[in-house]
This record gives C-alpha cells, structure tokens and sequence, in this order.
C-alpha cells in the first residue's frame, strides 16, 4: 500500500472530521480502555521488581538464615560464632492459641524471637512495635486475620500451652510475607524468654529453628554461604539469603504479575473486538463518500488512506488518554492485590511500562481497526450510482483475512512472552481464540437459527425484535463477545470457587472424621478419649505417629544423594522429616496399589516391610523390593518397600507417607492423633475449648476450621481476581454500550418509520426490549454454558476432583447479565421518541 | 485529428443472477462527437445506467470495446480508469453525491485537489457563482436544498475542464420548476465550455435539448437519431 503523501488526502480527512468525531468517539472509548488496562499491568509490573529490588533485604529481614528442624548442636553453635555478625534466634512450631475472654481457641503458628530481627523492614504492627516492652515479660504480637476473627483485642489475654500471654499488638506485616498466606497459617510472636514456660517444646516436637544474622555491610553473603555449603550440608543446615530470597518472591511475584497481564490482554482483545465493531459503523457511513471519490478520481488506496488517517490519528490521541488513565489506574492495583505482596509497593511513573503498555495497547487497536477499514478499498465507484454493488475483487479479501492470522500469531507471540512458556502460552492462546470462536459461532448461530424459527404466533414486537438480531450491519456479534466473554470469566470463577468448597463441605455429612487432635501425648489418650465421649461426639480411633528421618535410599546415603547432581530425587523428599505410622490394617481412606499390605510381623524383623504412598515412592524413585534406611532419634531402622498405597489425601483424618507393620515399633518415642466427629461446629468448638484448657500441648483441626481457612483464602484470591477480571467486565460494557450507541441510527430510523405507520410507543419499546433480552439472553447463556464447561475441565484436569458445579450461581449470573444487557439498551434507545419524526430525519441527514 | 470523443464497439454486459445470467446489454455500438450532447433514454432497466458506467471506466464489460478520446478503456488498470476520470471525465448524479462533510465551496475543489492542484478555491469560487451560489459558499449539503445541491454537483462536475460529462438523470430528484433551471445551467455551462455531454434521462425537457438521442431496449440500441436506419429491437 502506496504511503499516502498527497495533501489532498491530508486536508480530505481533516476537514471530514469537522462535522463531528462522534462515529469515532464510539471506537476510542475501547481504545482508551485497552490501553489504560495494559499500561496499568506493565507499569505495576515494572515497579513491583523495581521494589523487591530495592526491598530486598527486608525480604528476609536480615543477610542470612541458616533453619533447622532439630535443636542447634554445639557444632552448629560453634558455625555460628564463626561467622560473627550480629544474630537473632527464632523457634517456630504449630500449636494451639487459646482466647480465653471469648472462649475461642485456633491453630497457628507460634515464633518465638529473640535478638534485634528483622534488620530490615519491621514487624508492622498497631500500635507500632517496641522491642523493649515486647521482651518485658510474657508479651504476644498476634496476627491481625485471627484478632478479627475472635475478636480479640489489644490487652486480653492469650494462652499457648502452659503460659498466658498478653496480646501487645495486631500484628500486620512480617518482612517478605504477605498477608494472604498468612490466613492459612497466621503467627503469633512471642519473646525467646517465654518459650519455655509454654511447655510445647518437648522431644519429637515439630519445631524450626532459626538463626539470622547481620553482616558488616558489602559482605559478599552467597560467596560465603557457597563456601559453607558442603559443611551446612553435613550439619543438616540450610541458608536463605537475601539474594535467593529475592528470587523466590520475584518469582512467585513475576507470576502475579503475568497473571494481570494475561488477564488484562483478554480485556485487550475485547476492546479490539469493540473497536472492530465501531469502526465497522463508521466504514458504512462512509461507503458512498469512498464511491464518489472514486468516481472523480481518487484511486482505490487513495479513497481508504483519507479515513484511515481519521482512525490512526483517533487511535493516537485515545492511546494518550489512555496511558494517563493506565498510570492512574495502576495505583488501585496495590489495594486490590495487597494480601498478596509481600513488599510495600511504591509506585511511580514506569517509562518501560508505559511504552510496552502503549505500544500493544495501540497495535492491537490498529490491527482490529483495519479489519472493518480495509474493505474501504474494494468500494466499487459504482456505488454512487446504485443502491448496492458487489465489493471489487475476489469475495474473499486476502489482506482482511492475512489480518485475522496476524492478530492470531501476535495474542500466541505474547501469551508465549508473557507466560515465558511455549507450551502455556500457546495453551493459553488456544484457550482464548477458542472461546472467542464459540461465542462467535453461537452468535451467528443464534443469529441464523431467528431468522428461520420465529414463530407466527408471537407478536410483532418480537417478532421485529428477533428480526433485527440479524438485520444488516446487526451488533448481534459484537455484543455476544462483549457480554459473553464478561460472563464466561465470571462463571468460571464462580464455579470453580463454589466447586472447591461444595469439595470440603461435601463431607460434612458424611460420618466420616471431621477432627483430628495431634500431639496427644501417651499418658493423654485415655483422657482426651473420655473427654471427647463426655462431650456427645464420636471417638473414632487413635493414631500412633512416629517421626524419623531418611538415612538412606536404595544403599545410597542421603548426603551421597543431595551431592549427586545427576540424582532426580527432590531435596525436599530426602530432607524432610517423616512422621510415619503402624497398624495391622489398611485404612478406609487408602487403597493398595501394587504389592502385598503386611499388617503384622515379629517385633525384631530386619529389614521391616512397609508400606509407601504412591506420591512419595515416585518421588524417592522407589519401587517393590527396594529399600530405605530412616532414623528414629538416631537408631538406625532399615525397611523395604512391599508395598504402594493411593491415598485420598482429602479426607480429614491422618494420612501417612510411609506405613509400618505392627510389631516393630511399639517401643519407638511417638504420640498420637485422635480421630473424631462432631456433629456441628459447635460442639468441635466446645470441644476445642475443653482440649485446649486441659491438654495445652495438644493442637486441633476440624472441617469447619478447613471450610473457613478455604472460604477465606478463596474469597480473597476471587477478590483478586474479580478485580482483574473488572477489566474485561468494564471493558465488555464499554463494547455493549458503544454498540447499542452505533445502532441508535438504525433504531431512530425503524422507530419513526413505525411511528409514522401507527405504532405505539410501547410496542417500539417493546422492539428494542425484545431484541435486547435475546442478546443479552444469547450471550449470557453462551457465557455461562462455557463457564461450567470451564469450570468442568478445571476441576478434572487441574484441580482432579470431581466437577460439583452448584446451579444457582450460574443461574443467578445469567439472570443479572441479561437484565444488565436490556437495561443499557433502554438506557441507550432513550429520547428516540423525543423528537419529531422531521426532525429526527433532519437530524440524522 | 477525430472528432469522436467516445466510441462504443459492439458493447455487452452481463450478470449472474443466482442461476440465470442476465444481458444486460447486447451489442451496442455508437460513437459521440466531441462538443455534442447527447441523451441515453429507454424504459426502465433498458441498460441506460449500466452503459454510461461502462463509458465512464466505473464498470467493465463482458464484451467489446470502449474507447475515451482515444484510450481504451477495457486495457486500463484501476489506476489508470481513476487518473481519466479525474482528469478527462465529469459526473453528475441523479442524488447529487455531495460529501456530506464538506462545504459546498470544498465539494466543488476536490477533483482539482485530487489532481494536486493549489489554486483550487478561486476557480471553484468562480465556478459556484457562475451556477448562482454566491454566498452558500461555506454551507454544508444539508443546509441546502435539492436544486441547490445539484447545482453544487454541476459546479464540481466542471471543475477539471473535462472532455466529456456524464449526467445520470440529473433532474431525475427535482421538482419540475428547479429540473428547467437545473437543464438550463447544464447546457450553458456546456456550451460555455465545449464538454461533450451524455446524459441518461426520463426528461422530456432534456431529451428535447439534446441535439442526438439513443434508445436502448432490453439492453440494445434500438433507435440512434444519428443513425436514421435503426431498427427497433426484436421480440
């Protein structure tokens, strides 16, 4: 296509503007969206890795970390005092929290702290933190999501254990984590000094310790540690540095990040299919003003480059709009995304951002803009003449459809940069060009489908209303996209939401366990079991649990296996700490899948059959016949595998990784979980109170505190997400509305052409409301069906559970969507009677 | 030097109409001297619009052959017919075709704009008073009434000097008061320029100034007054 370098052309399109922009105000307000939403995602982007930077060390709190899950040796303390610096301690375990103004009592997450930590950054508190009344006596800062809950105040009181504590604080930032994961294990601190008048940390405990430190500055810390590092491994210590921190939350943050940038980008095609529309409307109005320059002499190229200038200059000028609204718009984004930051996020005005924003936003605008211009070009001057005539050329427009494959390969090109992925990019690409085919395959379906089935016998308000789904120049497509894509995001989400909970909740009926009491200690059974069968619940069996670690796999040791670069074993798998049970039977909740179960076998059999979990074996790359060597407080135990077990790990009862047989483990150092079931959530919280007030040492789960820790988690990744999906939601209005705008023509036309045959009003009205309720109708329904389609694939292939889908929120999704649709019809068709019939033709001449 | 500014040879057209294919027009063959009008009549859908369309280079013909002041018209690209309609070919509509969003004084520069000329707005000043418009200069079509558009469509038909005009029913959307003062503009300026001028009307008025007449039925030539033996066509 020639450059178009006549002034002619120039002073055409400026002059045709000055009857008024409104045919392109419909297509900039897409335009203005699409660009603000991906200026706003790229610039945020930009600034949070800007801040994890800048943030960092306050990431960690301090240079270094070194963790370990048994007590400090003199070895390691011997490590520590090499190292100099200044240090922090910390002691971290589960264990109940117990209220007792309220009578409320929760599972959490107890640090105890001592020295200056965290170095950097703070624990954010209110009232703001102080060390030296913390440190003075038996003080606790609490996490804000649990002081909410129990509503607990600053001043009451809190027992852990044996020890009553004073809450000192809301606890509401503790350095490089967010708030969101708090709510599944929210903290409390505690000084060192009152660590052990808890009780809680005995033999077998599951506890980390912790060491920080704090270097002179411009020490080289991940040299130091990569020097350490055979000599850590020997003392089963591992590091966290500021460095690796900062990767692991650039990370976790990054995929945040492509998160609303993908999520937005949807809202970006969206608006380009808006634009494509809008610009559709303004290419008819223009058809004959390209005939009759063409008939005076105006080449083909020449006639298209005078409104082609008009879009690009709109598109231009909406990009700047947009880019100011986009970096306006990026403030929101820490409030709605807040719970899952984990550093403050100070933003400013990201240049990068800004111009990789404006650039896609704007492309993508063009690239959507072209598709309905470019025919501009195939205008035969013959349209001066008549009514209508066939377009010049082949029917199909090879450049029209070249443009389909570039907008196809550049959503890929970018899911794939976005993603960083070529598989889930390309995954994700499908999945959106694939749901934007379906709509667009049930508009025209529907729309194909009136023009054949409106039956006789409806009235010829819905009649004409279904008519004008189909009509020329309909906005039947536009508005299915618009509306259905919104609806298809929120479905999904909701369904997947409800599906997860219906999931936990399901069980409640079950009889099955819904609590399990840990910790429980050898001389507590009999007790607690009579305090539960005193209480009116279910005691349902006890548990033995014995902890051990891995000494080695298949004859090699553990450190052989960690050293061995070529091992694809997972450190964590090696590392961790087993808490393994004995029985003689297969549990309900576990089925064998290869070998033979072995229930009981002589207490002095060497090596001990056992049976291992299906995850956990391929994990290890383990098999039937091999063997492993665990350590039980140091005694070496040497076991082969006989057999492979699937476990429901959802079922709310004690699961194990690995099984003895009873027999050989009757003598080793172990305690117990009980297993029970209450009927409602009173009674587990009644008993929660009872077990917590008697047994300090002893923690509790039930299903109503899964439900709720779920319920909230999800509720504020929905929010999240909700918020992020508002982009394609607004989006989709802003596409409806510049629709309803573009046809109002049409609309003002039909109704004074009815008029003037002697319509009433209220059957035009009833028009315009019938072809509204099938749009919306349509596109709702088409929304919603590929929401529980969605919904559906996301709980089989992803989550692998099976697809409870609950109706009503679908129903309820539909309904709103359809009566959001009809309203903003109406609100857009209003004032066509307000005028004269003459002077609404004048008007629109 | 030939006086013939447009020959037509054994011209035919024709389209498909789902099955059928229809002629629209079969072998029709007359030449226009330069200076002449002449006036394109016949019943409706007789062929008359789809013959000066394929005169003027906007359509294509199934057969034969046209020839504009010497060039001709079945071997010329899109580029090409765009550059001779420009610089060589004049038009006026039956509904104006105004630009809607240009003043009456912008209407009538375009041509001469298209063809890079700078001094466009005092010739089509000139040109906007000689067909009485002084003083609308600067309204847009709808501020104006039927005749006056047309006038302003006349104005721009002139504007590039053509060699030739063409007038599809150019009085074909007016009243029969403005239709006369619209025929009487269009022949003066005619004559006032020595443009050749084909014109297809139903006008009584028209055809009677017109110095030659064709009739075309069902899509051949049936009666050229130049040609006293033509026939009327058969069945």
């Amino acid at each position: 296509m020639k450059l178009p370098l006549q002034a002619w052309i120039w002073q055409l399109a400026r002059r045709d503007l000055r009857r008024g922009v409104k045919p392109l105000l419909l297509s900039m307000s897409s335009v203005i969206l699409a660009v603000a939403a991906v200026v706003a995602a790229f610039s945020f982007r930009e600034n949070l890795q800007s801040n994890i930077q800048i943030q960092s060390k306050s990431l960690l709190g301090a240079d270094l970390a070194l963790d370990s899950r048994e007590p400090f040796s003199p070895e390691d303390e011997a490590l520590f005092r090499s190292l100099g610096g200044d240090q922090s301690r910390q002691v971290g375990f589960t264990s109940m929290a117990f209220f007792p103004r309220t009578g409320d009592s929760r599972l959490v997450q107890i640090r105890a702290i001592s020295g200056a930590f965290p170095y950097y950054g703070a624990l954010e508190s209110d009232p703001p933190f102080s060390r030296e009344r913390f440190v003075r006596g038996a003080n606790a800062l609490v996490d804000e999501n649990i002081m909410l809950q129990f509503n607990a105040q600053v001043g009451d009181s809190l027992k852990i254990g044996e020890q009553e504590f004073r809450i000192t604080g809301k606890l509401r930032k503790v350095p490089g984590e967010s708030l969101a994961f708090s709510l599944i294990s929210p903290k409390i601190y505690i000084p060192m000094a009152a660590l052990e008048s808890t009780g809680l940390i005995q033999k077998g405990s599951l506890v980390r310790h912790r060491v920080y430190f704090r270097f002179a500055p411009n020490t080289d810390v991940d040299r130091l540690v990569e020097k350490l590092a055979p000599e850590l491994e020997r003392l089963h210590l591992s590091a966290d540095t500021v460095s690796r921190r900062a990767q692991a939350i650039a990370s976790a943050t990054d995929n945040l990040s492509r998160y609303l940038t993908l999520a937005v980008f949807i809202a970006v095609l969206l608006s380009g299919v808006g634009i494509a529309s809008a610009v559709h409307v303004f290419a008819s109005i223009k058809a004959h003003s390209v005939a009759l320059l063409r008939c005076i002499g105006a080449g083909p190229e020449e006639a298209l480059w005078v409104y082609l200038i008009q879009v690009l200059g709109m598109a231009c000028f909406s990009a700047l709009l947009g880019t100011a609204l986009g970096v306006a718009a990026q403030f929101i984004l820490p409030y709605a995304l807040r719970d899952f930051l984990p550093v403050n996020t100070v933003l400013k005005i990201a240049p990068g951002g800004i111009i990789a924003g404006c650039a896609i936003g704007l492309g993508a605008a063009l690239l959507f803009a072209l598709i309905p211009l470019l025919p501009l070009r195939r205008i035969s001057p013959l349209l001066a003449l008549r009514a209508s005539v066939e377009a010049d050329g082949p029917k199909r427009d090879r450049v029209v459809q070249a443009l389909f494959v570039l907008i196809g390969i550049g959503v890929w090109a970018f899911a794939v940069l976005t993603t960083g992925n070529k598989i889930h990019g390309s995954w994700f690409a499908g999945g959106v060009l694939a749901v934007f085919g379906l709509l667009l395959l049930l508009a025209r379906g529907a729309s194909a489908l009136m023009r054949k089935l409106i039956p006789d016998y409806f009235s010829f308000a819905w009649r004409q209303g279904l008519a004008n789904l189909h009509r020329p120049n309909n906005q039947t497509v536009a508005v299915t996209l618009a509306i259905g894509l919104g609806t298809f995001l929120l479905a999904t989400l909701y369904g997947a939401q409800g599906m997860l909970i219906n999931q936990v909740e399901s069980r409640a009926g079950t009889g099955e366990a819904n609590l399990v009491l840990f910790d429980v200690q050898r001389d507590q059974r009999e007790p607690i079991a009579e305090l539960i069968k005193a209480q009116g619940l279910s005691f349902l069996g006890e548990v033995p649990v014995v902890t051990m670690r891995l000494a080695a796999v298949k004859g090699r040791s553990i450190e052989e296996l960690r050293a061995d670069a070529r091992s694809r074993i997972p450190s964590w798998a090696l590392r961790r700490e087993y808490r393994s049970s004995y029985r003689a039977e297969l549990s309900s909740t576990e089925k064998i899948v290869t070998g033979v179960w072995q229930g009981k076998v002589a207490a002095d059999t060497d090596p001990i059959p056992i049976s291992i979990e299906k995850g956990i074996a391929e994990n290890l790359k383990v098999g039937l016949g091999d063997e492993l060597e665990f350590e039980i407080q140091g005694v070496p135990v040497k076991t082969k595998v006989t057999s492979i077990r699937e476990v429901d790990w959802q079922r709310v009862q004690p699961n194990f990784f690995v099984v003895f047989p009873e027999g050989p483990l009757e003598n080793a150092p172990q305690f117990y979980a009980v297993v029970g079931r209450a009927e409602s959530a009173e009674a587990a919280a009644r008993l929660q109170r009872a077990v917590v007030e008697r047994f300090g040492n002893v923690s509790m789960i039930d299903l109503s505190l899964i439900l709720n820790t779920l319920n909230a988690i999800l509720g504020k990744v929905s929010a999240a997400v909700r918020f992020v999906a508002l982009f394609t939601i607004v989006t989709g209005f802003a596409v409806l509305a510049s629709a309803v705008i573009g046809s109002r023509a049409e609309r003002v036309r039909e109704s004074i052409l009815l008029r003037t045959l002697g319509a009433p009003r209220a059957q035009i009205l009833g028009v315009i409301a019938a072809e509204y309720l099938f749009l919306g109708g349509i596109a709702g329904a088409a929304g919603t069906l590929l929401g529980v389609a969605a919904t559906w694939a996301l709980s089989l292939y992803f989550f692998a559970v099976p697809a409870l889908i609950a109706p009503s929120p679908m129903i309820i999704i539909f309904l709103v969507v359809t009566a959001a649709t009809v309203i903003i019809g109406a609100v857009g068709s209003w004032g066509i009677f307000q005028r004269s019939p003459l002077e609404a033709l004048r008007a629109e001449a | 030097m030939s006086d013939t500014i447009l020959n037509v040879e054994h011209l035919g057209k024709r389209f498909k109409s789902g099955q059928q294919i229809v002629d629209v027009l079969s072998d029709v063959s007359f030449s226009v001297e330069k200076e002449s009008t002449c006036a394109i009549i016949g019943p409706s859908g007789s062929g008359k619009t789809t013959l000066i369309a394929i005169c003027a280079g906007l359509e294509r013909p199934s057969e034969g052959a046209v020839f504009l002041d010497g060039v001709a018209l079945h071997r010329c690209n899109e580029e090409e017919l765009a550059r001779l309609r420009n610089q060589s070919i004049g038009f006026v509509f039956q509904n104006f075709q105004l630009l809607p969003s240009l003043t009456a004084l912008e209407n009538v520069m375009v041509p001469a704009e298209i063809r890079g000329e700078n001094h466009a707005r005092s010739r089509a000043s000139d040109l906007l008073k000689q067909v009485g418009l002084n003083g609308r200069f600067d309204h847009y079509p709808v501020q104006l009434s039927g005749g006056e558009q047309q006038r302003v469509a006349i104005a721009r038909a002139f504007m590039n000097e053509p060699k030739i005009l063409f007038a599809d029913e150019p009085t074909g959307n007016l009243d029969a008061e403005t239709a006369k003062e619209i025929i009487k503009l269009l022949f003066e300026l005619n004559a006032r320029r020595g443009t050749t001028l084909l014109l297809v009307t139903h006008d009584r008025e028209l055809t009677r100034q017109a110095r030659r007449l064709i009739r075309l039925r069902g899509g051949r030539l049936v009666l050229d007054s130049d040609e006293p033996k033509t026939k009327p066509a058969q069945g």
